[in-house]
């Protein structure tokens, strides 16, 4: 028995595909590219209609000012449609060249037990 | 009487822990005899007294008497001295022996059963032993006993309305060995937490529970609407903050400052930038509390910092001075396995990495009756272990705020008796960090680095021990101990 709670179906949560981008690799969100020195890559040819990437550290929290944060810079997440299933896109997002690594974190649970 | 152990802020007593100052009795230790049916022996202020035919019993109970010094004696329930003399009418014509229905047909109502117990109250409390065991010799008397001295029903049961108090039952909050020695040292200054913001990660919360203070703020993200998930939520605070009172349960860091985030934003998951983001309004000194596993390669549940956006954003946590409490996870999962190599689970990302350790008492309850689940400080067959789980606390029927298993009417009022996993065990870890982290700035004006803060927890702590099937090999740390942490500050 492994104890958890897990997230309810009907809370609708979604599971992005978490990117690590190389070093020197940034994402540039009025371009909607990745971007390192002149080279872009743009991803949404490769990605669904209503695909969003985002940075996946909130815009305002992390000033990059030492190398732990310019680290936090380097991870986005791309976020698929409501009915799209993010591993399907998986093997694909890890072969663009600006990526160093791309995983779907499971879906979260509580470390409890559930009572009645 | 209940024997106090500490008197600071709390008491630890033979029927609990009490909050509250226990006011003495109202009488000093005293005797109860219990004359027998058939002796027509009656009593005064001073004395027993019989007619001829119990003259010589009455004499040799006064006898007695006069071998100490008598404060006061009477109807143990308060009969008068017409009902006490009355009885010596009855008794005089039952027989030897009579059985209690026999006393009823000669005419024994309530009165006369009552009129046998008598209350002999010695001006010296030490003598009511010693009188007891001579009154018990005597043959006119069934027995003697030192009345038991009552402990207040408020201290746990709590106020004649409202909630109850579930203080007693808080066994984690008590000393080493047992518990973290959180009341031990709530007398020292800044060590209930005061002065420390305490956030914890997960989904939802009950914010406006009876028990939690109030303006508790969601910091970031979006709530679940989700009994379960808000029931956990409400179980976590109220470890760590449920405020001191009269009824309910109290945390073990009641004056620290907690607020929350959530780890969903727009219904997306983003621990990592959760992380992040409560990092940004936190301040060196304070603790984020992680309260969520997910599934790792072996389909067992692991530690969040498997992941190494959240590795990367704990570590950034860390190196800004704030304390990252993470649970380890439920998943019997080995983090010293080789496919964890180079992942999370085997580096040091600067969190206390907190394992499920098996409390004192402790049983598993199913349909085929009771078990206890293994010696106490062993590790809980669910919970993850290995070189990263730095110390353990109680896995197993925490008692905490939400659930309503202990008390149920509205959901404001819910307690539990069985919060359970390393989600119980966390958040009384993250309290410990944060009494210490307010004792150090109260002490030396300034907190302690988050690894000072875990060595001390590591080193001072209570150790792990072997149980049936889980070796120490099986490693999730000692349990902290907070008087001993204390003195490292």
């Amino acid at each position: 028995m492994q104890p958890a709670i897990p997230v309810p179906g009907h809370a609708g949560v979604r599971l992005p595909i978490v990117v690590e981008l190389k070093k020197g690799w940034h994402y540039e969100e009025a371009s909607g590219s990745f971007a390192h020195g002149r080279q872009r890559f743009d991803p949404a040819e490769a990605l669904p209609a209503g695909a969003q990437v985002t940075q996946r550290f909130p815009a305002g929290s992390i000033p990059p000012r030492t190398t732990q944060e310019r680290e936090l810079a380097r991870f986005v997440q791309l976020v698929l449609p409501p009915d799209d299933v993010p591993a399907k896109y998986l093997d694909l997002v890890q072969r663009w060249p600006c990526v160093a690594n791309a995983y779907v974190i499971p879906p979260p649970s509580l470390p409890s037990l559930p009572q009645a | 009487m209940a024997t106090k152990s500490k008197a600071a802020f709390g008491y630890v007593t033979k029927a609990g822990y009490l909050n509250q100052k226990v006011e003495p009795p109202k009488y000093a230790d005293y005797v109860i005899a219990e004359l027998r049916y058939d002796k027509p022996i009656a009593y005064e202020a001073s004395a027993f007294k019989a007619p001829a035919a119990a003259k010589k019993e009455a004499d040799n109970l006064n006898q007695v008497l006069s071998h100490f010094d008598i404060a006061n004696m009477g109807s143990l329930f308060g009969l008068g001295a017409a009902k006490v003399s009355k009885r010596v009418e009855l008794a005089a014509s039952l027989p030897s022996l009579p059985s209690g229905s026999t006393v009823e047909k000669r005419g024994g109502d309530p009165a006369f059963f009552q009129s046998n117990f008598v209350c002999i109250v010695p001006k010296c409390p030490s003598d009511a032993k010693r009188l007891a065991a001579a009154l018990g010799k005597s043959e006119a008397v069934w027995g003697a006993y030192v009345a038991p001295r009552p402990v207040p029903a408020a201290a746990t049961t709590g106020p004649a309305s409202g909630s109850r108090n579930f203080e007693p039952s808080q066994g984690y909050l008590h000393s080493a060995p047992n518990g973290i020695g959180a009341m031990q040292v709530w007398d020292l200054a800044g060590a209930k937490g005061k002065g420390v913001t305490i956030c914890d990660i997960e989904g939802a919360w009950n914010r406006e529970h009876e028990d939690l203070p109030a303006g508790i703020s969601l910091i970031g993200g979006d709530m679940l609407n989700d009994l379960g998930w808000r029931d956990h939520g409400t179980a976590v605070l109220g470890e760590m903050v449920a405020r001191p009172n009269t009824f309910g349960a109290v945390g073990a860091a009641h004056e620290a400052k907690a607020v929350v985030h959530s780890a969903f934003f727009n219904q997306v998951f983003n621990l990592a930038g959760a992380l992040s983001n409560a990092a940004s309004k936190l301040k060196a000194g304070d603790v984020i509390l992680i309260e969520l596993q997910s599934t790792g390669p072996n389909g067992k549940y692991v530690a969040m910092q498997y992941w190494n956006d959240i590795f990367t954003a704990i570590k950034t946590a860390v190196s800004k001075g704030i304390t990252v409490v993470e649970a380890a996870g439920n998943g019997d999962e080995n983090f010293d396995l080789a496919i964890f190599k180079d992942t999370g689970l085997q580096k040091d990302s600067g969190a206390i990495v907190v394992g499920a350790g098996v409390p004192p008492t402790n049983y598993f309850d199913n349909a085929n009756g009771y078990a206890t689940i293994g010696a106490p400080r062993s590790r809980i067959w669910f919970s993850n272990y290995g070189n990263i789980v730095n110390v353990q606390a109680w896995g197993w029927h925490v008692t905490t705020l939400g659930y309503g298993d202990a008390q149920g009417g509205s959901e404001k009022s819910w307690y539990t008796l069985r919060f359970s996993g390393t989600s119980s065990a966390s958040p009384i870890v993250t309290a410990a960090a944060a009494c210490l982290q307010g004792r150090a700035k109260a002490k030396n004006g300034t907190p302690l680095t988050p690894a000072k803060l875990r060595e001390i927890l590591i080193k001072t702590g209570t150790p792990q021990e072997p149980g049936p099937g889980v070796p120490l090999s099986q490693k999730i740390g000692p349990q902290p101990n907070l008087a001993s942490a204390m003195a490292k500050v």
